[in-house]
């Protein structure tokens, strides 16, 4: 039961883990104590219950209200309402459960079935190849490239075995009826219910991200909206290159899937707060709104294709030695693995790109492709940056004009110059710090709203959103951006790609991209830096976020997916040395079965002359030994013939038993008897002992059919339990 | 049960406890005869009443505790110059007084001393009717004569005979108003024994054989001192093997440790067991005690002794199911041992030759 708990903690939670271990160990010695009160089971329930309740209901009110967190840090009353909790589950569920069991059978039943489900639950988790929960065991094997998923579906299977023969194993009749009515409806109950979404949904990415076939075998199921859906967002992703705008309203309208993951090889939190990932870049102004570069000769960082050996990415001016002027780093250099689920046109990578390097695809079936990238991140917030200038001296005045080009319209100019009054005048001539105000001006002045209904083939995202309603999403918040950065000169562009919070990491080092993070940001050129994001955070936002948290299970399941080496011990290619091992295998065996077959025959040979010593040892043993010696030889004859004595049942209620067929047994039992227990027997001849001996044994084979005395005859160790 | 008692010994005319085995036999045919299908409950009585024990009936009005207790009082007469009641019976009530159970000193004017006159525990054979319905002071006066054989009234002490043997009956549902006897009484009881209906053929012999029951048996009677010499015999010549004592220990502590026992079992009943164990081997013509009869006698024994936790079940089954390990070890263990030195005869040559009597069974 302790071993259930253990596994119950693994697979509910991981704050209360020691708090769970000495629940456990505590409910098993309250269930001791208090088995020795006479206490009423009913009353015990109760109370466990009531107080459960009563805590969990107390510890969220702590966790709800403020007064507690600000005397203490949060964290801490985290940590304690959550020990607490995890610490009463267990005494208040087992301790009545194990005391319950000690006295009705019934509910031994339930702590069988309840044994049996954890581990179930915890192996069916498995059972769909999703890896899960306990990590030390599936980390262990994944380093070592082996699959986890059989060899949990082989521990399952032994455990659902043993458990079955240990319940069958046990003794009353109405235990043995219950118990497996018990386990059929747990297993029933497993298939009905365990296989829970998370695992299902992943297996439809999967099946949807990976070959035609799969896509149509998962329409013609039909059922599955998740699997249409996922395929639908697929078509957009894939038509994302060439739309150049990714829509985030798509992402969020419907059922949220992940599309890449992305492992991080070092440790990295971004100043801004979110992970960037850039995959194409709108700078160039078409008279009607911002598109990409056509030329090439621009945004050079972003036209890199999938690689297929290593790519250096022209960088201009941003290098990872260059310090702050208090010593502190500026930028750095950064690796990370990027695993795509879902097809892309173009690669993507953390701000900015420096190296692409191609990577093996992890598992094909879940994957698309995957690829390393290095980046130079940034350390530093945009505050630090604003006494700096922008553009670059290489810059030819084509290249300069390119990134200021903007709508000639003077409102424009207008808002950005309302926006530098807000700055305290010493800060007015600072380019950057003029960004800044107009980023505070749109925080200010615009409202998040997915629901706006633009069209999207509206020449200017911009007008009709900053000098109308000022309602709208990431896209028309960039463009924006852009457009005012513009009218003050700052050489601008929008970003297109993907930001995920810097907190959904946690403390893993998977970032999981969903498709309702796809967005759209500004950046502008800073000297010696490049391109850096200048995001605008409305503050106003009318439709909030519709995307649920990511799941820390699944972005870290995916994770350890990606990182996973390609070619681990699947079906389609078993690991190299299996055939080895199989031969090492059989010819162990066959070397072990040389040496056991002497010991074998040598075994049966001994068993054969003990069994025919104790049939003989009447004849020749002393006299005092006699009673038990004629007994044993009698009792062993009777089992040869399939007579023997149960467990706990007395000599006497054997005798009688065999009394129907041999009623001299019963005399030869009183007489062992007497002499064993009593003051001793009055001396026999050896004859009649042997008589006695030998009128039983013929007495009692007499309705026996011949094969079956043929093979009590040949059987080796019937007398091995004679006793 | 049965079966046994018709098992073959070899015949010994000058056996010491052909007698004993004899006075069992002769009992119980009588009580039989008188009482119909209750076989165990005789034979549990007579256990008792050779163990020097007392036995506590529970069970039902009607049931014929009443015509048992009275046919084995009948079936015993005194030695001669004695003059005790073979049989009496007291209805335990709520105002009962101990001295109405114990008797009471009466001042004679014709000899100006005070005169003790025995209340009817001065009997061989006493039911206690429904002893859960008087005070817990006539009860405690109850089991002081019980255990310590005297009575005690007005600072005096009266013993009473050896054979002195207690019925007590209580109703196990007819609870209200009643003193229910703590663990500590019930200890003084060698016996509790649960009886319920009587079989079907059983009870329509009853019926059929209503009158016939009335009349005398044709067994003779036995005397008062032969029982008490029985009693004697059984002791000194129904061997009880060291392998029976560990056997019991082990079966005690297995009780103390069970998770559903709140109390253990005491030594004293481990000690009040052995005798017990004796009878039953006499009962069934041996002259050793064997683990069937532990299997027997156990549950009878030690279930009123134990406390279980509330919900667990039948005390019977906690017993034998502790009990199990180590019968199977005594059974076990008489095939390891060597047969002890031979002993001389038992029998004390001074003892007259015993005339076969009875069925033949004879030792």
């Amino acid at each position: 039961m302790a071993a259930a708990g253990l596994a119950a903690v693994n697979f509910t939670s991981s704050a209360g883990l020691l708090a769970v271990l000495v629940g456990v160990l505590g409910a098993f010695f309250l269930a001791d104590q208090l088995g020795r009160l006479p206490i009423r089971l009913a009353r015990l329930w109760l109370i466990a219950l009531a107080s459960l309740g009563g805590l969990t209901l107390l510890s969220t009110l702590l966790r709800a209200n403020d007064s507690a967190s600000r005397l203490l840090s949060s964290p801490v009353v985290y940590s304690i309402t959550e020990s607490a909790v995890w610490l009463a589950i267990p005494l208040a569920l087992l301790t009545p459960l194990l005391l319950s069991a000690t006295r009705y059978s019934l509910f031994l039943s339930i702590e069988a079935a309840l044994l049996v489900g954890i581990f179930a639950s915890v192996f069916a988790a498995h059972r769909e190849g999703s890896l899960h929960r306990p990590y030390f065991i599936t980390d262990w094997l994944l380093e070592r490239n082996y699959d986890p998923m059989p060899f949990f579906l082989a521990a399952g299977a032994a455990l659902g075995v043993m458990l079955i023969i240990w319940l069958l194993s046990r003794r009353s009749a109405k235990q043995t009826l219950l118990d497996p009515l018990i386990l059929m409806a747990m297993i029933v109950a497993l298939f009905l219910f365990l296989p829970d979404g998370k695992i299902r949904q992943l297996n439809a990415w999967a099946a949807a991200g990976n070959g035609d076939d799969k896509k149509k075998a998962e329409q013609q199921k039909g059922g599955g909206g998740g699997g249409k859906g996922g395929q639908k967002k697929q078509e957009q992703q894939q038509d994302k290159g060439q739309n150049q705008d990714p829509d985030p309203s798509n992402g969020s309208g419907g059922k949220s899937f992940p599309v890449a993951v992305v492992n991080l090889h070092d440790d990295y939190n971004p100043p801004y707060g979110m992970f960037y990932f850039r995959q194409d870049a709108l700078s160039t102004w078409n008279g009607k709104r911002l598109v990409r570069d056509a030329s090439l000769k621009l945004d050079t960082d972003i036209g890199v294709p999938f690689p297929a050996e290593m790519i250096e990415v022209p960088m201009r001016d941003r290098a990872d030695t260059e310090r702050q002027p208090n010593g502190k780093r500026l930028a750095h250099r950064m690796k990370t693995t990027v695993a795509l689920m879902t097809p892309h046109s173009k690669p993507f990578a953390l701000i900015d790109a420096a190296k692409y390097e191609p990577a093996p695809n992890p598992d094909p079936k879940r994957f698309e492709r995957a690829y390393k990238t290095e980046s130079i991140v940034l350390d530093t917030d945009f505050g630090d940056l604003l006494q700096r200038s922008v553009g670059s001296e290489k810059w030819s005045q084509e290249v300069w004009q390119h990134y200021t080009q903007f709508p000639d319209d003077p409102r424009y100019r207008k808002i950005a110059e309302e926006a530098r009054n807000l700055l305290p005048p010493h800060m007015r001539g600072m380019v950057l710090a003029q960004a800044l105000a107009i980023k505070f001006w749109l925080d200010k002045n615009t409202t998040y709203d997915l629901g706006v209904a633009r069209p999207n083939d509206e020449s200017d995202p911009v007008a009709g959103f900053l000098f109308g309603d000022r309602k709208g999403y990431c896209v028309h918040l960039a463009h924006s951006a852009a457009y005012l950065f513009r009218s003050i000169g700052l050489p601008s562009r929008v970003s297109v790609g993907y930001a995920v919070d810097a907190r959904q990491r946690g403390s893993g080092s998977a970032v999981l991209i969903r498709n309702g993070d796809a967005h759209a940001w500004p950046e502008i050129y800073v000297k010696g830096l490049g391109w850096v994001v200048l995001d605008i955070t409305p503050e106003k936002v009318a439709t909030p976020p519709q995307q649920d948290k990511a799941d820390p299970e699944l972005q870290r399941m995916l994770g350890e997916m990606a990182r996973q080496t390609p070619g681990s011990p699947k079906e389609e290619n078993p690991p190299a040395g299996d055939g080895d091992v199989r031969k090492a295998f059989l010819e162990t065996l066959q070397a072990m079965g040389k040496m056991l077959l002497p010991l074998a025959a040598m075994t049966l040979l001994a068993l054969y002359l003990m069994k025919l010593w104790r049939r003989v040892e009447p004849r020749f043993c002393p006299e005092e030994r006699l009673p038990v010696s004629a007994y044993r030889a009698t009792l062993d004859a009777l089992a040869d013939i399939g007579f023997q004595r149960k467990y706990g049942a007395s000599r006497e209620h054997f005798a009688e038993l065999v009394a129907s067929r041999a009623p001299e047994f019963q005399e030869l039992t009183q007489l062992h008897l007497k002499n064993s227990l009593g003051a001793g027997a009055a001396p026999r001849s050896r004859a009649a002992w042997l008589e006695l001996t030998r009128t039983v044994s013929r007495k009692a084979a007499a309705g026996v059919p011949w094969w079956r005395r043929a093979a009590g005859a040949l059987h080796p160790f019937s007398w091995w339990k004679v006793s | 049960m049965e079966s046994y008692s018709q098992s073959p010994e070899p015949a010994q005319a000058t056996h010491p406890l052909a007698s004993p085995y004899e006075t069992a036999q002769i009992l119980r045919r009588r009580l039989r005869a008188a009482v119909k299908g209750r076989d165990e409950v005789i034979d549990l009585i007579i256990t008792a009443l050779f163990a020097d024990g007392h036995v506590l009936l529970e069970d039902y009005p009607g049931s014929g505790k009443t015509t048992l207790a009275k046919a084995l009082g009948e079936s015993v007469t005194d030695a001669e110059g004695q003059h005790i009641a073979p049989f009496r019976r007291v209805q335990f009530t709520p105002d009962l007084l101990p001295s109405d159970v114990s008797g009471v000193s009466i001042f004679d004017v014709s000899t100006s001393r005070f005169e003790f006159r025995p209340g009817p525990i001065f009997a061989h054979v006493l039911l206690a009717d429904e002893i859960n319905r008087t005070s817990p002071k006539v009860q405690s006066a109850m089991l002081e004569a019980m255990a310590e054989k005297q009575v005690t009234v007005d600072n005096h002490t009266y013993p009473l005979d050896d054979f002195f043997f207690v019925i007590a009956t209580q109703n196990p549902r007819d609870l209200a108003g009643t003193y229910p006897l703590p663990v500590a009484q019930l200890d003084r009881f060698l016996f509790k024994i649960n009886m319920d209906y009587i079989a079907r053929e059983a009870e329509i012999d009853v019926l059929a054989t209503r009158k016939v029951r009335r009349s005398a048996p044709a067994e003779r009677l036995v005397t008062r001192d032969e029982v008490v010499a029985a009693r004697q015999a059984m002791e000194d010549h129904v061997t009880v093997d060291p392998r029976v004592h560990t056997c019991l220990v082990d079966a005690a502590r297995n009780l103390r440790a069970h998770k559903k026992v709140l109390q253990g079992l005491s030594t004293r009943s481990l000690v009040l067991m052995i005798p017990a164990l004796q009878a039953v081997a006499l009962l069934n013509g041996r002259d050793y005690v064997s683990s069937q009869d532990i299997e027997y006698l156990a549950p009878f024994v030690f279930s009123h002794r134990l406390v279980v936790a509330p919900g667990a079940g039948d005390t019977k089954t906690v017993v034998l199911e502790c009990l199990k390990g180590p019968l199977e070890i005594l059974t076990r263990s008489t095939m390891a041992a060597v047969a002890p030195m031979p002993q001389p005869p038992q029998t004390p040559p001074a003892l007259p030759p015993q005339p076969q009597q009875g069925n033949g069974q004879a030792w």
